[in-house]
């Protein structure tokens, strides 16, 4: 079994003023004032200075993955996790955080009056987290592989096993989900906790399932009914950036 | 309108904050009324800007970059509204409910509301369904805005909604929300008066709510 605490490379995961403003809702290639690109600019800036980026990652069984997912109501009906993660080949618990400090700066800022600067840190910091999700799933795969962990954020390209982070909060698993992954994984080694709510602190966190096989395994339909409350609809990008041509499958 | 309070419109637009300040000063040192640097220089920029933002002309940084120049100017007329006794267009008691941290999206509804000419008493993050009334009771609001991010949170929205409803309050508080997760259906569901899901719809909604006057 694997458990290990990892450090991430901060300037790979700072992301770009176009990501920023993008996310945002500034549509790409619209026109922005140079203001509005400052401030994306410095948020990147800030980010990177104040963000202190690390995870953990376990392995764990097929059936310990099925006991996250037993009690009641934590996983409607016809989510896809269940499935994916039967047909998965690899499966690793996940947390990383930025850190206290940037969720602090957030809060200074605007408190200050800066909001233009405060809000696009805010994206700025959600974006890195979800990289580093994205990058300890990398570390994952090249653990399993027995390759090489340099560059692996900026890595792009997709290889067989596909592994991809699946969190609480998204495609059908419960936010309440949190409670049984934390006391399986015990994060609090990086400094991080879940409260009553099931919010983790520091706030800019990402948790959850990393799961690794074939490509196909992560393609689904999203046309579940829990989807219609989906706003981000990020599962897309996610397929995507599998570059499987397998069918999809109910 | 005069000139410079053209020119405080035309500088919040453009988010020019030090402009809009030096107007402002500029304005207060003509003796213009106070009430009308707000409405004519001030309210009537964010205005302009809340119309481009529904109609996709500008985004949310834009709008942002306008808050901060709104409040440059606010800041330095907020004594003298207090002094006149210009009365605000609307009070309006806003928190994130509790069980729940985050609160982005609620300051940056607090700022468009200020913007827009409303008092808001931000009750910050984590606030008991008590502390919401006792908020609105104390400060005499009419709206009570609510956020949430978590479907784990949501609830504690209708517990204030029917506590609302069940109290003194009832007919002279109306409630809002909005987050993430929330939607006009869950809105609906729980018997809240309105539901926004970003700032400027947040000002449309209170606006609606206030005008609406009492039940």
């Amino acid at each position: 079994m694997i458990r290990e605490k990892i450090s991430l490379p901060a300037a790979e995961l700072a992301p770009s003023p176009e990501d920023i403003l993008r996310q945002q809702g500034v549509p790409l290639l619209s026109e922005v004032s140079g203001q509005a690109l400052g401030c994306a600019e410095d948020a990147r800036r800030q980010c990177l200075h104040f963000m202190k980026p690390q995870g953990i990652l376990q392995s764990i069984s097929h059936e310990d993955g099925t006991d996250l997912l037993t009690t009641e109501g934590v996983i409607h009906a016809e989510a896809p996790l269940p499935d994916i993660m039967a047909r998965a080949d690899h499966l690793a618990l996940f947390a990383v955080t930025l850190g206290k400090e940037i969720s602090r700066r957030i809060k200074i800022l605007f408190t200050a009056g800066d909001y233009p600067l405060a809000a696009a840190l805010d994206t700025a910091a959600s974006l890195a987290a979800d990289k580093a999700a994205l990058a300890v799933s990398k570390v994952c795969a090249a653990r399993i592989a027995g390759t090489s962990t340099e560059n692996l954020v900026s890595s792009t390209s997709a290889s067989e096993p596909a592994f991809l982070p699946y969190s609480p909060g998204y495609c059908g698993w419960e936010v309440t989900g949190q409670r049984a992954l934390f006391a399986t994984l015990e994060p609090a080694e990086i400094g991080l906790t879940l409260n009553e709510s099931c919010i983790m602190e520091p706030l800019k966190s990402v948790s959850g399932i990393i799961l690794g096989g074939s490509a196909a395994i992560h393609i689904f339909r999203p046309n579940f009914a829990f989807c219609t409350q989906c706003t981000s609809r990020e599962c897309i990008m996610r397929m995507a950036s599998v570059q499987t041509k397998g069918p999809a499958h109910d | 309108m005069t000139d410079v309070l053209t020119a405080i419109s035309s500088g919040l637009q453009n988010g020019e904050d030090q402009q809009v300040a030096d107007l402002t000063a500029e304005a207060i040192a003509a003796s213009l009324p106070a009430q009308d640097i707000l409405n004519q220089g001030l309210i009537g920029g964010m205005k302009v800007v809340g119309e481009k933002f529904r109609k996709h002309e500008i985004f949310l940084p834009d709008v942002l970059l306008a808050a901060r120049a709104m409040h440059a100017g606010l800041n330095l007329i907020k004594p003298l509204l207090v002094a006149d006794e210009v009365p605000v267009i609307g009070k309006v008691v806003m928190g994130t409910v509790r069980g729940d941290q985050h609160d982005i999206g609620k300051n940056l509804v607090a700022i468009m509301l200020e913007g827009a000419g409303y008092e808001v008493t931000d009750l910050g993050t984590n606030v008991s369904p008590a502390a919401f009334l006792a908020a609105a009771e104390q400060t005499g609001a009419t709206v009570i805005g609510m956020s949430a991010l978590l479907t784990t949170t949501m609830p504690a929205m209708a517990e204030v909604v029917e506590m609302v409803g069940q109290g003194n309050l009832a007919g002279r508080v109306r409630t809002l929300v909005g987050g993430a997760p929330v939607t006009a259906d869950f809105a609906s569901q729980i018997g809240a008066d309105a539901f926004a899901y970003d700032g400027v719809s947040a000002v449309q909604a209170v606006t609606e709510l206030v005008e609406g006057g009492a039940q």
